[in-house]
């Protein structure tokens, strides 16, 4: 080996450039009022993307800019990619206005993604609160595809109001999949919570941990949704119910610019979100709390 | 955005744009750096220095002449020939209604030689209506210099936030207080630097300086334009006026514009007046030079606008004032110029162009030929007059038993929606986080006071004075004094106006948000 | 590593420097009035002997600003990309500084992607600029107001990270060849070239352990490295002590600006210049200057990336107005944690901070790296005692 530094050969994918696809659909899942801004589902054309569940798209809304969004699909489900996308800036705005037919960019797939083999032969348990729902459910999706090789799966979803639980149409095919579905909202409608099924309750989403029956030694939990809820549903799940902090897989949002580890803007202590995360085991963010707070 | 060939461009350096202080800038293709060696800058700049080069490529920038037939858009013309037609409808104007129905609105962003020459165009017009809504509270004042900062010993910071829009001068502040000067701030609102010399001196909006002038140890104060946007232009000027003081202007030539003459003379209208009598119907024609009145004025702005008949714009950047526009003429950048500009200290200092963007005509240049085209009816009208310091402007409320909260403008907030500014990409984002957080404007409320009101940052209030009332979003502020309400320039027209606040000061004649007693609740 | 040491008379050098002018860009630094920058040279008798340093960074060579990373237009209302093929032209860099070398160097490893372990994600931009870059850096022998590469590993002499390190001696110059394409550009030379005596490579090092000695005796900012460094890795700075550099900054931008290894930027997509639509579609703001707020079907953009500071409260600011560092004062943490942690340490292969003294001179709020990390040492000791 030569003393003298070589030199180095860089790989040169072109980093910066989008790849154009068509928006094949777009579904409402959330309409605007008062207290809620506009949720939808759009369809994109997937190609040959590969993807683990837990990345995200750098989405390019041309004559705006880029997005961070969640793929919400699972790998095993070709020719299409969907993303859930809340209309709450600028961007994301122009994006939920989006039309059939229309053409955006995508750079990526970004960041880690959960990885399942780890979790092969556990039970599994989703706790999504709000839209948090929405990069679980491509997780969640593939493990369905993959059945067999979980035990029980139990998916608790929370949100502030009946009318901000997603996929609600999706419920009975989970359940007739081997899903155990637990909903709360923190104030009900005067009418959700009388209905009887998915079993419910009107309260944060941590009173349901109780119901959800955890074996702590053989519990896998992926937990998303607002900071404040994984900051403390984790340390419920933790100090209450036993599950241990490296079998807690969750996720940090961030601000983005680049989702490739370059601009700084995602930045956390040393932690790049975009490439060393998103998913991050809650072990590590308790140890990321002594110098700032992930949350 | 980008310069199209690599080591093609010139490094020179020219003028920060933006505040009175008086930096230079090193400018290499669109990227802005300070300079070492520059006396005012000392190798520093601030946020606004920084992104100057983002202005030579910006989307905004007004690239060619725009027309519009009333109810049509704008569409591009040819400068020349739009100039000629400019110059026939001001002489038709004229002729029908009298020199005195045209105004002239001059700003603190161009030099001092166009601010002549917009002089010069006034008297050729026959017309006495000629200032600037960037005339914000400069005042005729002998003043020392920043280089007394370096020398005094009790330093008296009186109602300005340094850090927010002065930030040179802030270094220079907290020098002198680790070298052991005294440095006291002393204000409405709590600078941000003042934890750092133990505190700040708080009286209410309107009374710093009756409160500063009860002080007797300083042998220098530093003062801007927050004074005379309370009301009390007058009271300072008369009251600094004995004392070794610095007047901090808010804009790059605000000095040049008075040095220059761009005042309104006794018998013409200040310029909101101007858009006042222009919205009774009194004022038919308006050249507006790199000012935006919709900036502060966006209600009135608009009425006078639209009974106008003809307004001309020249600016270098698209802003509202260019969009309700008959006539646009593209301006230039500083960068773009050579001139001279008057910075805080009162020192000419001349700069070159060093950059050439855009085909801009400038500022300049349509003063110019306009001058040329008008030229054969020019007359001297009588008795060229000084700036001349009105009357004091009005009191301001003290709190009662039913209002107890004072509401005040809050000047920090000076920068957010300026014509510059709104025109970069990294000093508009930094702005423009009130804005896409509060996009329907905001009030800043004491710590103490949101919690008593159990409000949250986002949580409606209504604030509500003898006048009128409003609703606004609340901004929680450790730097708002408790028992006041700090209103975001943004909403100066429109809190004004609710509140009973609006009003002109005689002195100066500014308008200006006069300190209301009110009352704030849940709304 | 240095690989191989030549001598070289006075005036070869400027015979290579003009060749270097003829043949390719020559920056070297100049005198531009009472400054010094480093700018194109056409002949080796303009470039400028007598400096320190430039306030102007030379990373700019490397990461521009702005700098476009894609142009795209409308046509039939959908988006259409277009080719930006710019070759970049060789250039060599002469003169620059060892606290800038060292910070090219970490910025290097970073745009590689190695930094974070993904080298799928280099950054072509940035690497194509290395790339085409020569860099013959000059040893300093003379601390300037504010320098400190003495306390950072700095300088102000390097091992690595040139292609040729210079150092005046009394009667020439010994060069230092630190990579293959050193080597290469020393045999394009070899008539200016013989190898160098030992006697050569003795002066130079006493030379720079005259720097080093005259910096510990004279200059009186230092980075106080080891105390920092305990103190923000191991996340012992209280709320207060941040709060108080919080009350400082002015948020002026000014030090990530200069400083040679950071690298954030923010991305924008502009409308082409003077296309921009300053009438507000009721009340929304776009993401950029004069930008759309709908979806657009006309006009053309520019996707640029320009420098960024993580000071700056727009830098964390998410979607909704949700600000994860709220105050100044945790966005000045986050600043000094990537300068002196060794956390970054670790993941960079070196020290955040390389001793430049840039920030010293651009902070408008008097928190450059020496006056913080002795606030920290103060810190440390007060803490020591009160264990005690």
């Amino acid at each position: 080996m030569s003393a003298v530094a070589a030199q180095p050969v860089y790989e040169r994918p072109d980093l910066w450039a989008p790849r154009l696809v068509h928006v094949l659909d777009v579904r409402e899942e959330i309409a605007p009022d008062a207290n809620t801004r506009r949720v939808v589902t759009l369809s994109l054309e997937r190609g040959d993307l590969d993807y683990r569940p837990g990345q995200f798209l750098q989405v390019n809304v041309f004559g705006g800019g880029e997005v961070p969004i969640s793929i919400s699909s699972p790998p095993g489900l070709p020719g299409a990619l969907y993303l859930t996308v809340r209309h709450s800036g600028a961007l994301s705005g122009m994006l939920t206005g989006m039309r059939p037919g229309a053409i955006v960019g995508i750079r990526g797939p970004c960041g880690n993604g959960f990885s399942l083999d780890e979790h092969r032969g556990r039970d599994l348990l989703f706790v999504a609160g709000g839209i948090g729902l929405a990069p679980l459910r491509g997780l969640l999706w593939q493990v369905l595809l993959e059945r067999g090789d979980f035990g029980r799966v139990t998916l608790l979803h929370g949100a502030r109001c009946p009318g901000e639980l997603l996929y609600p149409w999706q419920h009975a095919e989970w359940e007739a999949q081997g899903v155990e579905v637990l909903l709360s909202a923190d104030r009900g409608d005067g009418c959700w919570e009388h209905q009887e099924h998915p079993p419910r309750c009107v309260g944060l989403i941590t009173a349901l941990f109780e119901r959800a029956g955890i074996a702590p030694d053989r519990t896998s939990v992926f937990l998303c949704g607002p900071p404040i809820m994984i900051e403390l549903g984790g340390r419920e799940l933790m100090q209450k119910f036993g599950v241990p902090a490296r079998r807690c897989m969750t996720t940090l949002e961030r601000h983005m610019k680049c989702g490739v580890g370059k601009c700084g803007h995602c930045v956390v202590v040393d932690r790049y979100v975009c490439v060393d995360g998103p998913v991050f085991r809650y072990d590590e963010l308790l140890a990321l709390e002594r110098i700032e707070s992930p949350w | 955005m980008v310069a199209v060939s690599e080591f093609a461009g010139t490094m020179a350096t020219t003028a920060c744009p933006f505040c009175g202080t008086g930096c230079s800038v090193l400018l290499e293709d669109a990227a802005a750096y300070p300079l070492v060696s520059d006396p005012v800058g000392r190798g520093a700049l601030c946020l606004r220095g920084w992104s100057a080069g983002e202005l030579l490529h910006s989307p905004l920038r007004v690239t060619h002449t725009m027309v519009r037939s009333r109810g049509d858009p704008l569409r591009p013309a040819s400068a020349e020939a739009t100039l000629l037609s400019v110059a026939d409808r001001i002489t038709a104007i004229r002729e029908r209604h009298g020199g005195g129905s045209v105004g002239i609105l001059a700003s603190a962003r161009i030099t001092y030689e166009e601010s002549r020459l917009l002089r010069d165009l006034a008297r050729c017009i026959g017309t006495p209506h000629l200032d600037s809504f960037q005339r914000l509270g400069c005042g005729p004042s002998a003043c020392a210099s920043l280089a007394s900062i370096e020398k005094a010993e009790h330093i008296l910071v009186v109602g300005a936030d340094l850090a927010a829009r002065h930030p040179q001068v802030a270094r220079r502040v907290l020098e002198a207080h680790e070298r052991g000067a005294s440095v006291r701030f002393l204000g409405s609102r709590c600078a941000q630097h003042a934890s750092l010399v133990g505190g700040y001196l708080a009286c209410l909006p309107g009374g710093e300086v009756p409160a500063a002038l009860a002080s007797e140890e300083d042998d220098l104060v530093l003062w801007s334009s927050d004074l005379a946007l309370h009301g009390q232009a007058g009271p300072a000027l008369r009251g600094f006026g004995s004392r070794r003081a610095v007047f901090l202007p808010d804009y790059v030539n605000q000095r040049g514009l008075l040095d220059a003459g761009a005042y309104p003379r006794p018998d013409g209208w200040s310029a909101w007046e101007m858009l006042m009598r222009a919205a009774a119907g009194e004022l038919k024609a308006l050249l507006v030079f790199a000012d935006d009145p919709f900036e502060f004025f966006p209600a009135l702005a608009a009425r006078a606008f639209a009974a106008l008949e003809l307004v001309v714009v020249t600016d270098a950047v698209a802003t509202r004032t260019t969009h309700a526009a008959d006539v646009v003429l593209p301006g230039a950048l500083l960068a773009e110029k050579g001139g001279t500009l008057i910075g805080v200290d009162g020192r000419p200092r001349t700069i070159e162009p060093v950059a050439s963007a855009s085909d801009s005509v400038g500022e300049g240049k349509v003063a110019r030929r306009l001058l040329e085209l008008l030229d054969g009816s020019c007359t001297e009208l009588p008795g060229a007059a000084a700036f001349v310091l009105g009357p004091d402007g009005p009191a301001p409320d003290a709190p009662t038993a039913r209002f107890p909260v004072i509401a005040a403008l809050d000047t920090s907030t000076l920068w957010n929606e300026h014509a510059l500014v709104r025109a970069t990409v990294t000093a508009r984002r930094e702005a423009w986080g009130f804005s896409a957080d509060f996009p329907s404007g905001f009030v800043g409320l004491g710590a103490a006071d949101a919690m008593t009101l159990k409000v949250r940052t986002g949580g409606m209030v209504r604030i509500e004075s003898d006048a009128g009332s409003l609703a606004l979003p609340a901004r929680v502020d450790p730097h708002i004094q408790d028992g006041t309400v700090g209103i975001p320039m943004s909403c100066w027209e429109r809190a004004g106006s609710a509140l009973g606040a609006l009003a002109l000061d005689p002195c100066l004649r500014i308008p200006v948000f006069r300190p209301r007693a009110v009352r704030v609740g849940r709304a | 590593m240095v690989e191989s040491r030549w001598w070289m008379e006075a005036d070869a050098l400027d015979r290579v420097l003009d060749e270097l002018a003829r043949s390719q860009t020559l920056i070297a630094p100049v005198r531009l009035g009472a400054e010094v920058v480093f700018r194109p040279v056409a002949r080796a008798a303009d470039v400028c002997r007598d400096y320190v340093n430039a306030l102007v960074p030379p990373k700019r060579f490397f990461l521009p600003t702005p700098e476009r990373l894609l142009r795209y237009h409308f046509a039939d209302g959908q988006p259409v990309l277009d080719r930006d093929e710019a070759e970049a032209q060789p250039i060599t860099l002469f003169g620059v500084r060892s606290c800038d070398v060292a910070g090219l160097t970490q910025l290097t490893a970073f745009f590689s992607g190695e930094t974070v372990g993904q080298r799928h994600t280099a950054d072509g931009p940035f690497l194509r600029r290395r790339e085409r870059t020569t860099i013959l850096s000059v040893v300093c022998q003379k601390p300037g107001d504010t320098c400190m590469c003495v306390c950072c590993g700095g300088g102000p002499a390097l091992e690595s990270g040139f292609d040729w390190q210079l150092t005046e001696l009394a009667k020439g110059w010994l060069v230092e060849v630190g990579s293959v394409r050193g080597r290469e550009l020393a045999g394009h030379f070899a008539a200016e070239l013989q190898p160098a005596r030992d006697d050569a490579v003795r002066e130079k090092a006493a030379r720079v352990h005259t720097v080093v000695e005259e910096f510990h005796r004279h200059s009186a900012l230092r980075v106080q490295t080891m105390a920092a460094g305990r103190m923000v890795s191991q996340g012992r700075l209280s709320p207060p002590f941040w709060a108080e550099l919080g009350e400082r900054c002015v948020e002026c931008g000014g030090c990530a600006f200069v400083c040679p290894t950071c690298s954030c930027f923010n991305v924008a997509d502009v409308p082409a210049m003077g296309e921009g639509d300053v009438a507000l579609a009721a009340g929304l703001e776009p993401a950029a200057p004069g930008g759309p707020t709908a979806p657009p079907r006309t006009g053309a953009f520019e996707r640029v990336r320009l420098r960024d500071n993580c000071v700056l409260a727009g830098f964390v600011r998410q979607a909704g107005g949700v600000y994860p560092r709220a105050s100044c004062g945790e966005r000045c943490r986050t600043r000094f944690f990537h300068k002196l942690s060794w956390q970054c340490v670790q993941r960079a292969g070196a020290l955040g901070c390389t001793g430049c003294g840039r920030c010293t001179v651009v902070c408008l709020g008097g928190i450059g790296i020496d006056r913080v990390s002795a606030m920290m040492t103060r810190e440390l000791v007060a803490a020591k005692e009160a264990d005690a």
